[in-house]
């Protein structure tokens, strides 16, 4: 299997035939979308309104909305931390916390802040991929940052990078994200066109973009909804006022 | 299993259904928990018929340019150091994913929920491999698993043919469960046989809602994160796709992720939405090997006929939850993978006639699942179409015909195929603010059934047009005829 791509000229000549058409780059046909619904929806909201929105949805999916100031964030975190019985917390190596003063969950500077749950970081690099993924799976708690929040669905908005990885968000039984006010958008559009203007800029993105809205669930026994299946059985997001 | 799931002759397999009453019952809640669901996130969204037509827009303008994005796709894949490998046939793909089981010796896969990894067969084949073990990690297809492979019954919910205490059987004699049977007891239990096997697994293997041909990533839309850690712990991550599931850029996935949400479980988003390809460099965990098998299998058959739009399909299993013969048979009673209305159509066209003529006449051709369709497939008429197909261009109308006078009842059958299509509440009776207790039988009220249509082969297919339905308490058959003498069609 050495060549990447395999068989594709005799399969793509007989879909040609097929259709009728010659084969064009995409650019000569780009897609021009007939209405602008997905942008009109929700649009001319404040970020008070959006909370207000992503609030009675999130009721709806069985997540919790903390709301609180910069200054207040540590203890929330820390009590959310308690109530779930401590234990191992996971966090992704993110100097974020460091600017948001959570320099308990800082990579270079947690050791001279003491708190009463064992801290595990998600450590950047291939090398680390089983002891992240084993680290993941004993966690109680994982704590991380959203990129988004969306108003309409309750989702947060994460990105792989190489300090936080993807079965971060999934592994571990609670599950706690915060997200800055500023970042709270209408709905899954803004998140798409993001990255898509991302891309576009030809920055790189990270290898998995995960919209995730509270806690995993499944209703497949006699249409019964069971909330926590494989990824985490409690969610909540801490919205914090002053970001 | 493939494509076709049964060997019986369609009447056998309708009686078969017919005798089954705890399904009907099942299929039935189901119908009506997710009448109420979709109809409520549709309403809350606003503006539907406008989103349909964007999303009927998206999924037509990818399939008029389909070789060029599946070009664009497998090169973007590649530039990350993925692989793509186009299977003209449900063997090449199995044959492909064979071989690279047993060149990579992996011992442990994991699968997320697919209709096209049943369509090309995977687990027989991996069953048959020494010393390889496979899990379903999507719980409803778990438990079929553990219930001897027993063949998915939905799009959406394939167990649905099964209560709790059923499972809680299966899982006692299969797991040693010594529970009740709580749904969210027998949930957690599987949560722990799952997550073991997952941290052990070496390979993956996921369906694919939607790949980005801009960017060379996947798109799935899942509820349980069972994909999530498909697509994050294995090294070796294999994603069998449908040609035809394929759109421009994330914009187009984002719209089309929100009609699917929507129209198969009335959420506002499936609680994972995830876009992810082959791990990056100095990322930890994802697949360091990332393939793509991009499978053909008999949907261009469609391309370029009037069949086309059969492409557009996002698997919402919609139709299936508004389709009345669907309510009385179940999904098993089609003999395919793809049951309801869509499979209908769909798998005469996968499968052929020879295999699945049967299908199109397997309908009240009440036009529910046009109607409810999010991707604007004009469902009801491409079921006709393929009924004219067969029997203007394949002369093979003698034998439709006297399949069409054994099901409709003319002759000796029972006609419940039609009862269960006409036993909707009287047109005055329901008014419409009852908006909560919609189900398939009271639709009508709702507005839900269309009233245009081209012309019917003649019998029982005119049923469709008629003016409104009969009262429930109403003989059917005695109705028909009176409508019939008066010529009223
Ligand atoms: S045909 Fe339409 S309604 Fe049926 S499953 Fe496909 S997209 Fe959904």
């Amino acid at each position: 299997m050495t060549e990447l791509i395999q068989n594709r000229e005799d399969f793509l000549k007989n879909l040609t035939e097929k259709l009728g058409i010659e084969r064009q780059p995409v650019e000569s046909h780009p897609f021009e979308p007939m209405n602008q619904l997905p942008h009109e929806t929700l649009s001319g909201k404040t970020q008070d309104e959006l909370l207000q929105v992503a609030k009675e949805r999130v009721k709806k999916i069985h997540t919790n909305i903390v709301e609180t100031k910069q200054a207040d964030l540590e203890g929330i975190i820390n009590e959310l931390i308690g109530k779930w019985g401590n234990g191992k917390v996971l966090l992704p190596t993110d100097n974020r916390f460091k600017e948001v003063g959570l320099n308990q969950f800082d990579a270079n500077d947690y050791a001279n802040h003491s708190v009463d749950f064992d801290r595990a970081f998600w450590q950047k690099g291939a090398d680390y991929r089983e002891e992240n993924i084993q680290t993941a799976s004993e966690a109680n708690v994982a704590v991380a940052f959203a990129e988004f929040l969306l108003a309409e669905s309750g989702s947060i908005v994460v990105e792989t990078h190489a300090g936080q990885g993807r079965s971060l968000h999934f592994l571990p039984t609670h599950y706690i994200s915060i997200v800055p006010k500023s970042k709270i958008v209408p709905r899954s559009t803004q998140a798409a066109d993001f990255y898509h203007e991302k891309r576009a800029k030809g920055e790189t993105l990270g290898s998995a973009i995960h919209f995730i809205s509270g806690p995993s669930n499944s209703g497949d026994i006699e249409m019964q909804l069971v909330v926590g299946l494989h990824g985490p059985i409690e969610v909540v997001y801490v919205v914090v006022e002053d970001l | 299993m493939g494509l076709k799931t049964s060997e019986k002759p369609l009447l056998e397999r309708l009686k078969d259904s017919e005798k089954d009453v705890f399904m009907q019952k099942a299929v039935a809640k189901a119908q009506d928990a997710q009448w109420e669901k979709r109809e409520g996130a549709r309403d809350e969204l606003g503006n539907w018929e406008q989103w349909r037509e964007l999303g009927e827009q998206i999924r037509q303008h990818t399939i008029a340019y389909l070789p060029d994005y599946l070009e664009q796709f497998s090169d973007n894949v590649a530039k990350q150091g993925g692989k793509v490998f186009f299977a003209q046939t449900a063997q090449e793909a199995q044959d492909y994913v064979k071989r690279l089981i047993i060149e990579k010796q992996i011992k442990k896969v994991v699968k997320s929920k697919s209709m096209v990894t049943t369509e090309v067969d995977i687990d027989p084949m991996l069953l048959d491999l020494e010393g390889v073990n496979v899990m379903e990690t999507d719980l409803a297809e778990f438990i079929l698993q553990m219930d001897d492979w027993d063949e998915p019954s939905h799009i959406v919910f394939p167990s649905i043919h099964k209560n709790r205490e059923q499972i809680r059987q299966v899982f006692e004699k299969k797991l040693g469960y010594k529970g009740d049977n709580e749904p969210v007891n027998l949930a957690r239990c599987a949560r722990e046989v799952m997550r073991k096997f997952f941290l052990e697994a070496d390979m993956g293997i996921t369906g694919c809602n939607f790949a980005v041909a801009d960017s060379g990533i996947i798109n799935l839309d899942t509820n349980e994160g069972n994909a999530d850690l498909t697509i994050s712990v294995p090294k070796t991550q294999v994603v069998l796709m449908g040609m035809e599931r394929i759109v421009p850029t994330m914009k187009e996935a984002e719209v089309l992720d929100n009609l699917l949400a929507r129209s198969a479980v009335g959420q506002t988003l499936t609680t994972y939405v995830t876009f992810a390809g082959k791990k990056a460099e100095d990322e930890s965990d994802g697949p360091e090997d990332f393939h793509v098998v991009i499978l053909d299998n008999g949907r261009s058959n469609a391309l370029g006929t009037a069949f086309q739009s059969v492409l557009q399909c996002i698997r919402c299993g919609s139709c299936l939850n508004v389709c009345p013969v669907y309510r009385h048979i179940g999904g098993h009673g089609y003999g395919s993978i793809y049951p309801g209305p869509i499979g209908a159509v769909l798998s005469p066209v996968l499968g052929g006639y020879k295999q699945f003529g049967e299908l199109p006449y397997a309908s009240s051709l009440c036009g529910a699942c046009t109607e409810t369709c999010p991707v604007k497939i004009p469902l009801h008429e491409l079921l006709i179409e393929h009924r004219r197909v067969m029997t203007n261009e394949l002369g093979m109308q003698h034998g439709f015909d006297d399949f069409q006078m054994k099901v409709i009842g003319k002759g000796t059958s029972t006609p419940w195929m039609f009862k269960s299509a006409m036993t909707f509440a009287h047109a005055g009776s329901a008014p419409l603010s009852k908006k909560k207790n919609i189900s398939v039988e009271n639709m009508y009220d709702y507005g839900g059934y269309i009233d245009k249509g081209p012309g019917m082969v003649k019998g029982w297919t005119d049923v469709r047009d008629l003016p409104r339905p009969p009262k429930g308490s109403e003989n059917f058959r005695s109705w028909y005829k009176n409508r019939q003498k008066a010529g009223d069609k």
